[in-house]
């Protein structure tokens, strides 16, 4: 029976794998093979052209790979800043009609954000955040609002009321309480939130090809969006463009791997409340 | 209003609709000097900002900001890529909100319906009595005119042509410097050279690609007489023998195994690559083919005649590419305009265009030195003599979208035994349909 298991488990992940090995390879491929039809699965010679290539591109790989990096980052900073107090007041402040007000935030997770793209990108153009990064992480800060508080407000009402009630004995405020009492249990839920958060901001294309006007602006998946039309009538550079592929998975399953084990917990945690 | 009008972007068309309301005044800058003469310099300094789609001719483009940059340093164009298929998406949302570039490159096919839609700088009175448009690529001027006014010029042009091995032509004991006259001729020959076996296929028909087919398919039924789209309400399409004609011509094609049966899948990401993989006998492609055949497959020898009608002698080409516009709201228009007139200029074309061996988009300069050292480019030139663009409100619903009905009705022809009659019947209500709500 453990040996079905563990074959079944083989086959799921060669499953899942394989496109991300075929997607390598084809980045390391001499450009001609990369452009070859019908195409080879196994590349026949060696060649990092499409790097090259790649990082040359437009306005150079590094430009792109710091704004995601950069919007990422801000994303997390705001996220965080937001939905820490706001789900700690919610799971443990005495507000009126609080699991109202809680449900009427959840609502928003079943308005698809591309609708509200548009208003935003208007309201934005008139406080001049359109075409700048600092824009562009408040709006994925707001995709991201609704799932991070459904998290995080979980897990802070887990924690056992009995060390809340001997922090406020012992004299320390709210913040302080905050601080000393509901973080450090929460941490994977802390980490969960921070892990979606940057995935989502890293991977995010629409509201960034929106939002930004500029190429020395643009973020990486809209790099590789107009790269993956980059010869004539619409055909494709495909070594580039695996190349990009490649290297916008490399810090995902980095920042996965590092924080996985939070990751696990702070989800569990969310979920069985 | 404004709400309604903010949920139907979700469409192209709507995102037309709600650019064209929220408009802002066009800037003053845009209507001052409309009297000032164009040179090809730039009058003011400070950087020009330029929207170009991908997907386009990225090089010819690159080549030519690059020359306009070396010329006026102290005025650069700053070119930004868009992806091609967010461009009018993001052409729109920038002109609903005040924040578009000063200029920008358009696939020439949308022109009319951002022009419909009072998106893009009239420029007729800037552009009156420039000698330069008498001979500018008539397909361009074509849809960059709407009611008599004059709104872009030629940035670039793509022709569609056919494109013949040589050396396939040859092992199939066919003279290689007789390409196909006529639609029969050419099924003849493709027969041949299927007939040599192995990998190699006499012709080839990108199946699932709705952009390749109106660019080398379309004309086979021009110039079978035929017409395709609706120009708009109440008109018909579809009209002519020709459509028939050439849609039994490709069904017995594909019937008599002179595609490859990968074909039936091609959506446009590979097509550009298939004539120089030395597998294909014959095929309808664009100029861009030459330099790229010639670097893929540098010892194959290949020849470019015009794509041919039923009959001989009747031949077409449809003619695509870009356009130079100004959005409504741009802050440089005299600039922008000063740009044109470089792009339009003898120098650019012969030393930019014609020297990077792309089309000139000026008939008159299409003899110079460069063309005349180089035979293909001579060939493939003179599909601008019988090629036409489209003109139709609805391109992209009636033509060029994947669902869409020109699409649906080449695949049932290709690809099933339908009646042919019915097949063409349902396209033209179709489209009929898509043309009465534009």
């Amino acid at each position: 029976m453990k040996k079905l298991v563990a074959a079944a488990c083989v086959a799921i992940c060669t499953v899942m794998l394989l496109p991300l090995l075929y997607s390598v390879l084809a980045s390391v491929k001499p450009t001609a093979e990369a452009a070859a039809t019908p195409p080879t699965y196994v590349p026949h010679g060696l060649s990092l052209d499409s790097y090259r290539r790649l990082w040359d591109y437009q306005e150079g790989l590094l430009t792109y790979l710091g704004n995601s990096a950069g919007t990422a980052l801000l994303t997390i900073v705001l996220t965080l800043l937001l939905t820490v107090p706001a789900a700690y007041g919610l799971a443990r402040f005495r507000l009126p009609f609080k699991e109202l007000v809680f449900v009427v935030l959840l609502l928003s997770l079943i308005v698809p954000y591309q609708a509200l793209l548009t208003p935003m990108f208007l309201m934005f153009a008139k406080v001049g955040l359109t075409n700048s990064l600092v824009g562009l992480a408040v709006l994925h800060t707001t995709i991201q609002l609704p799932f991070s508080l459904y998290v995080l407000r979980n897990s802070f009402a887990a924690v056992p009321r009995e060390l809340e009630e001997a922090a406020v004995m012992d004299g320390a405020a709210s913040l302080q309480t905050l601080w000393r009492i509901f973080i450090p249990p929460t941490v994977p839920a802390i980490v969960t939130v921070t892990l979606f958060a940057f995935i989502t901001s890293w991977n995010e294309f629409l509201g960034a090809l929106v939002m930004m006007s500029s190429s020395e602006k643009f973020t990486l998946p809209v790099i590789l969006a107009t790269a993956r039309t980059e010869t004539s009538l619409g055909g494709t550079d495909w070594g580039m463009l695996q190349a990009g592929v490649t290297i916008s998975i490399v810090p995902c399953v980095l920042v996965y791997l590092l924080l996985q084990r939070y990751y696990m917990a702070g989800l569990m945690s969310g979920a069985v409340k | 209003m404004r709400t309604r009008q903010r949920l139907s972007l979700l469409t192209v068309a709507a995102m037309i609709g709600v650019a064209g309301c929220s408009q802002e005044a066009e800037s003053p800058e845009s209507t001052a000097g409309q009297n000032v003469a164009a040179t090809t310099s730039c009058a003011s300094s400070g950087e020009l900002t330029m929207w170009e789609r991908s997907g386009g001719n990225k090089e010819m483009v690159d080549m030519l900001v690059a020359a306009w940059n070396a010329k006026n340093p102290d005025c650069p164009v700053k070119l930004t890529y868009i992806p091609h298929t967010e461009m009018v998406g993001k052409i729109a949302q920038g002109i609903a909100s005040g924040q578009v570039p000063d200029l920008m490159g358009m696939d020439l096919i949308y022109a009319p319906q951002f022009e419909k839609a009072g998106q893009l700088v009239d420029l007729t009175d800037r552009l009156n009595g420039w000698s330069e448009l008498s001979t500018a690529s008539k397909g361009h001027m074509t849809v960059a005119t709407f009611e008599e006014r004059l709104y872009g010029v030629p940035l670039y042009a793509d022709v569609s042509a056919l494109f013949y091995n040589k050396d396939l032509f040859q092992r199939a004991g066919l003279d290689p410097d007789k390409p196909p006259a006529s639609l029969p001729e050419l099924r003849t020959y493709a027969d041949k050279i299927t007939a040599l076996g192995g990998d190699v296929k006499g012709y080839y028909l990108p199946g699932n690609c709705a952009g390749c087919n109106i660019f080398t398919v379309g004309p086979l039924m021009w110039a079978s007489g035929a017409k395709i789209e609706a120009a708009g309400p109440g008109d018909e399409p579809l009209v002519g023998d020709g459509v028939k004609q050439v849609l039994q011509f490709e069904r017995d094609m594909v019937k008599a195994g002179n595609v490859h049966n990968g074909d039936r899948t091609e959506n446009g990401e590979t097509f550009h690559l298939q004539f120089g993989s030395g597998k294909v006998g014959m095929m309808g492609t664009g100029n861009f083919n030459i330099t790229l055949a010639r670097q893929q497959n540098p010892s194959m020898k290949f020849g470019i005649a015009l794509l041919p009608g039923m009959t001989a002698g009747s031949s077409a080409s449809f003619i695509g590419g870009d356009l130079v516009v100004v959005p409504k709201g741009s802050k440089r228009v005299a600039d922008a305009v000063n740009f044109m007139k470089f792009l339009l200029s003898d120098d650019v074309q012969v030393e930019v265009y014609a020297k990077a061996l792309n089309l000139t988009t000026r008939s008159d300069m299409v003899d110079n030195k460069y063309f005349q050292a180089e035979p293909l480019v001579q060939d493939v030139a003179k599909a601008l003599t019988v090629g036409r663009t489209p003109y139709t409100l609805t391109f992209f619903e009636q033509i060029n979208s994947p669902q869409g009905p020109w699409l649906k009705m080449l695949q049932r022809a290709y690809y099933t035994d339908d009646n042919l009659d019915t097949v063409i019947a349902d396209a033209k209500t179709a489209m009929k349909d898509i043309a009465a709500k534009s």
